[in-house]
């Protein structure tokens, strides 16, 4: 498996109204956010990324789309990336940091997940001015503002 | 939202992570799952989750998905396109071992000889579909007022096989993942292993109610309680580690499930459950 460099894209599959808004101010804990523990709609200050393509299509499904960035692309717009090494490097025993949580496994699973899907984030945490309207705009631009329908 | 979806469900014992046929089945709407990673309904149970959050998580299911359809991640309904999604036909599901005992589970009233028969095929596959309807089969009984002896020859038959390595077939999986097959497959070896304690930690969380059919039922339901500990601790041990979360559940986990449930409190609990009904 060829090993991912940080000049390499990330890409994001969602549905076909594409992601969720983040909420800049929303409960910061990797794990709440990988393992959707507050179900669909929930608030995170995440979006979640992928070095793999074939992952990306698979969380888009029959009907979504895919988008692309890069981690150049998303800090040039002050948005943070957090590495699937730093989340790995955090997601031991009962988590570290942002990882911490009370249930070792759930920090685990999250763990799973994080390396089974090559997974990466994007915080828009700074970004608790900006309205609902302004973050999208935010994430079609860290995006590329390119949103290719999965074929 | 995969985590959301069918595929990710107790009441598809047919797929878990990346193990797994190419469909699913559904045992509550009783229909197979085309493409169980994009539906979900309100009765979704989480398979990656232990007792109290997979019920907490089924709670926020419900509030925002309906609980007589299966339905698109997103919440609408498939108009018109259902068969690309779902279909009550079930015969593709004959072709397989597996796929016929489940599709019989939700069909008669036979739920335990088809958790038996699970039993008996004891290949990873037919051990994921009785550690998942189990879970759905112990949690039933319970609402309906029964207690978590209900169980009771279920978690006999996770005590015998807890320490067997699953031994996973390039045939059992469903999906190729970006990242090295042996390493997939540690990991989905990982995810049954834990998965056979999420089941054990189901009943104990039951057992923890103090409810049982007798005094003798109330005496051992204490001891299984205390094994509602069990997946953290191994997590907290092993981590990802497929090859210590295996040594640590032959060792400790195994030993802990002697104590809990020894071969003659088993029986005599058995026995006065079989003069009970």
């Amino acid at each position: 498996m060829p090993t991912w460099r940080k000049m390499d894209p990330l890409f994001r599959g969602d549905g076909p109204d594409g992601p969720a808004v983040p909420k800049p101010t929303a409960d910061a804990s990797y794990v709440r956010h990988i393992l959707y523990l507050e179900g669909v709609g929930r608030s995170t200050p995440y979006l979640s990324t992928t070095e793999s393509q074939v992952i990306a299509r698979r969380f888009a499904g029959s009907s979504g789309q895919m988008r692309q960035t890069t981690v150049r692309r998303a800090e040039e717009r002050q948005v943070q990336h957090i590495s699937q090494s730093e989340l790995l490097q955090l997601l031991r025993g009962k988590g570290k940091g942002r990882a911490a949580w009370s249930n070792a496994y759930e920090v685990m699973q999250a763990r799973k997940y994080v390396e089974q899907w090559l997974e990466h984030l994007l915080s828009f945490e700074t970004f608790s001015s900006l309205t609902a309207e302004e973050l999208r705009r935010l994430i079609d631009d860290v995006f590329e503002g390119s949103r290719d329908p999965v074929t | 939202m995969m985590l959301l979806s069918c595929s990710n469900c107790w009441h598809n014992p047919l797929q878990y992570g990346s193990i797994g046929l190419s469909i699913g089945y559904c045992t509550e709407h009783r229909v197979v799952l085309r493409q169980a990673d994009e539906t979900t309904c309100g009765r979704q149970r989480r398979k990656d989750l232990l007792h109290t959050s997979a019920l907490r998580s089924s709670q926020l299911q419900q509030d925002r998905y309906p609980l007589n359809e299966v339905v698109r991640l997103d919440g609408t309904s498939f108009n018109g396109e259902a068969e690309q999604y779902v279909t009550p036909e079930i015969a593709p599901l004959q072709e397989d071992q597996i796929g016929s005992v489940v599709a019989e589970y939700s069909e008669f009233d036979t739920k335990i000889e088809a958790l038996a028969q699970l039993r008996q095929i004891g290949t990873p596959r037919a051990e994921l579909a009785r550690l998942s309807l189990g879970r759905a089969y112990v949690a039933r009984c319970v609402t309906r007022g029964g207690y978590w002896h209900s169980g009771l020859n279920l978690l006999w038959w996770a005590k015998e096989r807890l320490a067997e390595y699953p031994q996973l077939r390039i045939d059992d999986i469903r999906l190729q993942l970006p990242i090295p097959l042996q390493r997939q497959q540690e990991l989905e070896a990982w995810s049954l292993l834990m998965l056979r304690l999420a089941f054990i930690a189901d009943v104990a969380a039951h057992a923890a109610s103090g409810q049982a059919i007798s005094q003798q039922g109330r005496t051992l339901g204490a001891r299984v309680a205390r094994l509602a500990s069990l997946p953290e601790e191994a997590a907290e041990h092993a981590g990802t580690v497929v090859v210590k979360l295996f040594r640590w559940v032959g060792r400790v986990a195994l030993q802990r499930m002697e104590e809990a449930l020894p071969r003659s409190e088993y029986r005599a609990l058995s026995q006065e459950l079989h003069r009970e009904s």
